[in-house]
């Protein structure tokens, strides 16, 4: 078959690609960071995993990247990275024969779709192109992988997508998304990285051009808070040294290259997240038995310091360090003790409104949302919640939202919060299933209809 | 906090915490600081505050530790000690490639895109980018301090910034006050 369809998860961190195999057994993923970087001895751009491999050797390197708030913008450095990409031994994309899906944003810019058109029928000439939003991929996936539970057969859910750029809430019915009702606030994972960096070089080290690294840590440590004001201005003691952590700083030696947490972090919603499923469980009583999979799932990940996919390597071998390592060169290391900010950064996402934004925060912006829809879908969008996106991986989220929403909504209506196995690659997975369809040409244009009737007919069919 | 008396405008660090607390306006310290910049009413103080919190969520918000179009001129001063007018032949030459490649990829820029798009005028039904803006939360902002991340009660009369004790507002003072220069 010369038909090959690729699918590029275009995120605001990293970029994710597959091609679309014929059975849904062994799919090669390939993830990258979704950025160039450049040092000062060379005039080329680094990029893709050599890109990784950089950030694990040297910390004198800049970045930057294709994407301005969630949106495509610099295409010279889009092109530097998809060329990269498309050489690459186990992809070698040649477009004339495959057709692309790519996922975008919501609410794109003209201006910026026909930047993006040009670049795809004009530029690389790929034989056709379908755009799909990121969050209505992941909520194919969860459906088509849960097709028996309550959730898929409900007409309608509301997808939250926490991501790098921003965090969007999207109502779906029958798998399209309902515009009107879209909300969305400033923050995502960029916003708590910038805020870290912000807070610990006015308070401890000069980081302000360490943003990857700052990210990794903030993967590492950071955790949602069940109970922001009592955390942050406790006086106790015991309780203070119990949050805090004692993080190494990278030296570049000694396989040391992205630093490594000390002393075994306390994630202090471990338990708390248990008795928060008890009474989950309680409240509803036909919490299933995949909801207790993915809790458990998510504190083993939490405790053993959850990364990102790119450092899973680097992560183990720090680890391994990490216990050899003696007490002989503890004088050396450069030591990083966080202790409120571990909460107190992605406490931004549940509260803008502490940096100054002026906009609603997680549960605020879903009620929001629900309420720009029609009193009968009330009910079935409260109870069909799905998570997706990087951000939702820090520990204690789903229980935090819980008990917001909880609060807000009518209480009558129960509210049910679902999250896939991996939020971050569940847009790819959803957009592989999504071309596997026989009606998928449905939602592609092709270059020889591009060329036909122009952009209008593609934004026609992209809504 | 001891009070000391009015005209003893000296450095220590006691003295100077308790300054704040009196009318400072006496004080030759505060005096020589320019009058032009001091804000005196509450009108001033409060758009001084959104400017700051507008340009403290910009920085927030950037992709990019660098800006765009610095990044040509990035090339030079890093080479060598060679003057940024005097670039060599075959810099020449990368530079007129590199713009080669510029012209033929597109690159926007987000606030002027957006401006572009003239969506205000759009009816009110259409969703938009705009529309879809979560609009302000119900409850009441919270403020914490700007140094330490505490709860914090008081705020610096200069800037605005949150403080929430003595040895918090001396930090603030000695390193991060903007002093009103806006």
């Amino acid at each position: 078959m010369n038909n090959k369809v690729l699918v590029i998860d275009n995120g605001g961190y990293t970029l994710k690609v597959s091609y679309v195999p014929p059975t849904n057994e062994n799919v090669n993923t390939i993830v990258i960071p979704n950025q160039v970087g450049k040092t000062k001895n060379e005039k080329k751009y680094i990029v893709g995993d050599d890109l990784s491999k950089y950030h694990n050797s040297s910390s004198d390197i800049k970045y930057r990247g294709p994407m301005e708030r969630g949106y495509i913008t610099n295409w010279a450095v889009e092109k530097e990275i998809w060329d990269h990409l498309f050489k690459r031994d186990d992809l070698k994309v040649k477009p004339q024969e495959t057709s692309l899906l790519l996922t975008e944003a919501p609410f794109d810019f003209d201006e910026i779709r026909r930047a993006l058109y040009e670049t795809v029928y004009e530029q690389y000439k790929f034989k056709s192109l379908s755009l799909m939003t990121p969050s209505t991929l992941g909520l194919y996936n969860y459906k088509m992988e849960n097709a028996s539970s309550s959730f898929t057969s409900s007409p309608c859910q509301l997808v939250v997508d926490c991501g790098y750029s921003f965090t969007h809430v999207i109502p779906h019915f029958q798998n399209t998304k309902l515009n009107y009702a879209i909300k969305r606030f400033q923050i995502g994972g960029k916003v708590l990285t910038n805020y870290l960096k912000e807070i610990v070089s006015f308070r401890y080290w000069d980081m302000m051009h360490e943003t990857r690294l700052l990210n990794t840590i903030k993967e590492r440590i950071c955790f949602v808070s069940q109970d922001f004001i009592n955390d942050i201005s406790t006086k106790d003691k015991s309780r203070q040294s119990l949050l805090k952590v004692d993080y190494v700083l990278p030296d570049y030696t000694n396989n040391n290259t992205t630093g490594f947490i000390k002393n075994k972090p306390y994630f202090p919603n471990d338990k708390d997240e248990n008795n928060d499923n008890n009474n989950n469980n309680n409240n509803n009583n036909n919490n299933g038995d995949t909801e207790m999979k993915e809790n458990n799932g998510l504190t083993t990940e939490s405790s053993s310091n959850s990364s990102n996919d790119n450092n899973d390597q680097s992560k183990e071998s720090t680890e391994t360090t990490a216990t050899e390592k003696g007490e002989e060169e503890e004088e050396d290391e450069q030591i990083l003790s966080l202790v409120n900010e571990r909460f107190s950064v992605p406490e931004l996402i549940f509260n803008p409104n502490d940096i100054g934004l002026n906009q609603a925060g997680l549960a605020e912006s879903i009620v929001q949302s629900i309420n720009c829809t029609d009193v009968n879908l009330h009910q079935s969008l409260y109870s069909n919640i799905l998570l997706l996106g990087g951000t939702t991986k820090i520990a204690g989220f789903k229980q935090r939202l819980f008990k917001e929403l909880r609060s807000l909504a009518p209480d009558n209506l129960p509210v049910k919060i679902y999250t896939p196995e991996d939020p971050i690659l569940s847009a790819l997975y959803g957009g592989i299933k999504f071309a596997q369809q026989p009606d998928f040409n449905k939602y592609t244009v092709t270059k020889q209809e591009y060329e036909e009737y122009g952009y209008p007919l593609a934004n026609k069919r992209f809504y | 906090m001891s009070h000391t008396p009015k005209n003893s405008g000296g450095t220590t660090p006691t003295q100077s915490t308790a300054v704040l607390s009196t009318d400072y306006t006496n004080t030759k310290r505060k005096a020589s600081l320019s009058k032009r910049f001091r804000i005196n009413n509450e009108q001033d103080r409060q758009t001084l505050k959104e400017r700051n919190i507008q340009a403290h969520l910009e920085q927030l918000e950037n992709d990019n530790e660098m800006p765009q179009d610095q990044d040509d001129d990035d090339d030079y001063q890093d080479d060598d000690d060679d003057l940024i007018y005097n670039t060599p032949k075959n810099k020449r030459k990368i530079n007129r490639e590199r713009e080669k490649k510029k012209s033929e990829s597109r690159i926007l820029q987000f606030q002027s895109v957006l401006e572009k798009a003239y969506l205000e005028t759009y009816p009110s039904h259409i969703p938009t980018y705009l529309t879809s803006q979560s609009s302000p939360s119900i409850y009441p902002a919270r403020s914490f301090c700007s140094v330490c991340g505490g709860i914090s009660s008081y705020s610096c009369k200069q800037c605005t910034d949150r403080y929430c004790s003595p040895a918090c507002f001396k930090l603030h003072n000695d390193n991060r006050c903007k002093k009103g220069l806006y």
